[in-house]
């Protein structure tokens, strides 16, 4: 399949996969007999909505009164305008009430919505726990591999000679994506660990002040990471653009797990590639959540998105049926929120790795990107095909390619 | 090492310049739900 469509596929597979609903809401609730209520819930209903069961929940949305039935008012206990209390409520519950309010903010109209206490349980729940997980994980993947392995070192006698690998507009684009990154990432997990990982430890007193300037930081920073995102997708993107040699890479592993392994590279190996093209695609992702969060219910983007995916069928034939795209402004908020928590802890995962191999993995490597100068024996073990390509000599011995730094 | 210490000067200015420069043109996400200015009392 060609790479455009699978990068298509990617943030589409994602989106799925994150509004699934729980497996149980795949089952029907058996139609329930409301002979005994007057056509009104049961506590069979009442029990499928708690176990999460898909309730046809029409004859709740659609019996909004009828005002065409309204008593005169000569008469007693007249008029309701054929709307009693509970049709009224029922119609504001389902979005269905023309609501005017003096407010002027943007969700304003919107008087109740009830997706909050399922967004804070998934916050609370799977979005803590596995996230948490993903990270300490990550990090035990990487503490394992350094006792395995080791840090990767210059295989041939250092040349005492240094080569520029990246420029310095180069290194400022990526250090201004990747400052912004950490402090973002810090202060992402502290607001959502915050009350289960640190109030506990330092009190709700120290806690406060120090929450209010992560928000500050995590909402002004984030800009900063947008301009260094678009700087080194600028920079590079024509450089991680795939080729033959990346399979030749991808086929040993890329030299990671045995000595002396070097399959040839350019100026960015498939490692690295396959690095470049996850922050390409999940910044976007994230940063496009982000402004949405910035700027509360002035975007909708789930709506359209489910829209396009049930046209794809892709929901379809993943097994979740139909995805809502009727989202209020209040759900819109609620799913970015979660999303854009989501693809931070995969974008972290991932990051972290990436630190790891250019700081403590491998001898060497941070230089490209602290001074920006390499060891000549590093770049021709590693990217034998760059240094070709820049200095017009062959790299001796066989072409390295380092792994993804 | 000069980039990366420029580019951690320049994240700083950048957030201060957004969170400045936000307020100026008169957005406030604090403001989208609390604000008096958003209340119109007929």
């Amino acid at each position: 399949m060609p790479l455009k469509k699978l990068l298509l596929l990617l943030p589409m597979l994602l989106l799925t996969l994150a509004n699934a609903p729980a497996p149980a809401a795949a089952q029907d609730a058996s139609a329930a007999d409301r002979s005994a209520t007057g056509g009104a819930q049961t506590l069979d209903d009442i029990m499928a909505r708690q176990n999460k069961l898909k309730l046809d929940d029409s004859f709740r949305s659609e019996n909004l009164g009828n005002p065409e039935a309204a008593k005169a008012t000569t008469e007693q206990l007249g008029t309701l305008g054929g709307v009693s209390d509970s049709d009224f409520w029922r119609a504001l519950r389902y979005d269905k009430a023309e609501v005017s309010t003096s407010s002027r903010s943007p969700a304003s109209a919107v008087l109740v919505q009830d997706g909050g206490m399922a967004w804070l349980q998934f916050r609370d729940g799977p979005l803590r726990t596995y996230g948490g997980w993903l990270l300490l994980g990550m990090f035990g993947v990487l503490a394992l591999f350094y006792a395995l392995r080791g840090k990767i070192r210059i295989d041939g006698e250092k040349t005492g000679k240094t080569i520029t690998r990246f420029s310095a507009v180069e290194r400022f684009g990526h250090w201004l994506l990747a400052g912004s990154f950490v402090v973002l990432g810090i202060t992402g997990l502290a607001l959502l660990f915050g009350r289960v990982a640190i109030i506990p430890l330092i009190g709700h007193e120290a806690y406060a002040p120090v929450i209010i300037a992560g928000k500050w930081a995590h909402n002004n920073l984030s800009w900063a990471f947008m301009l260094g995102l678009a700087l080194v997708t600028v920079f590079w993107i024509a450089h991680n653009i795939p080729n033959k040699h990346d399979l030749k890479w991808l086929a040993v592993g890329g030299g990671l797990f045995s000595k002396g392994v070097h399959p040839p590279a350019r100026k960015f190996n498939a490692g690295q590639k396959l690095i470049f093209w996850s922050v390409v695609v999940l910044g976007i992702s994230i940063s496009v959540s982000g402004i949405s969060l910035l700027f509360p219910f002035e975007f909708h983007l789930f709506g359209p998105t489910f829209a396009k995916l049930n046209a794809l069928g892709l929901p379809q034939a993943l097994g979740f049926g139909e995805l809502a795209t009727d989202l209020g402004p209040h759900a819109e908020m609620q799913l970015s929120q979660l999303w854009h928590a989501i693809i931070s802890f995969v974008f972290m995962a991932i990051i972290i790795g990436h630190i790891y191999i250019g700081s403590v993995g491998m001898e060497g490597a941070f230089d490209a990107m602290g001074s920006g100068e390499v060891e000549v024996q590093w770049a021709k073990e590693h990217h034998g095909l760059w240094y070709e390509e820049v200095t017009g000599e062959k790299a001796h011995g066989p072409h390295d390619a380092t792994p993804a730094e | 090492m000069k980039s990366m210490y420029l580019a951690f000067l320049a994240t700083i200015l950048i957030a201060v310049a957004a969170d400045v420069g936000l307020d100026q043109i008169g957005y406030s996400a604090a403001e989208q739900t609390s604000s008096a200015g958003n209340v119109r009392l007929e």
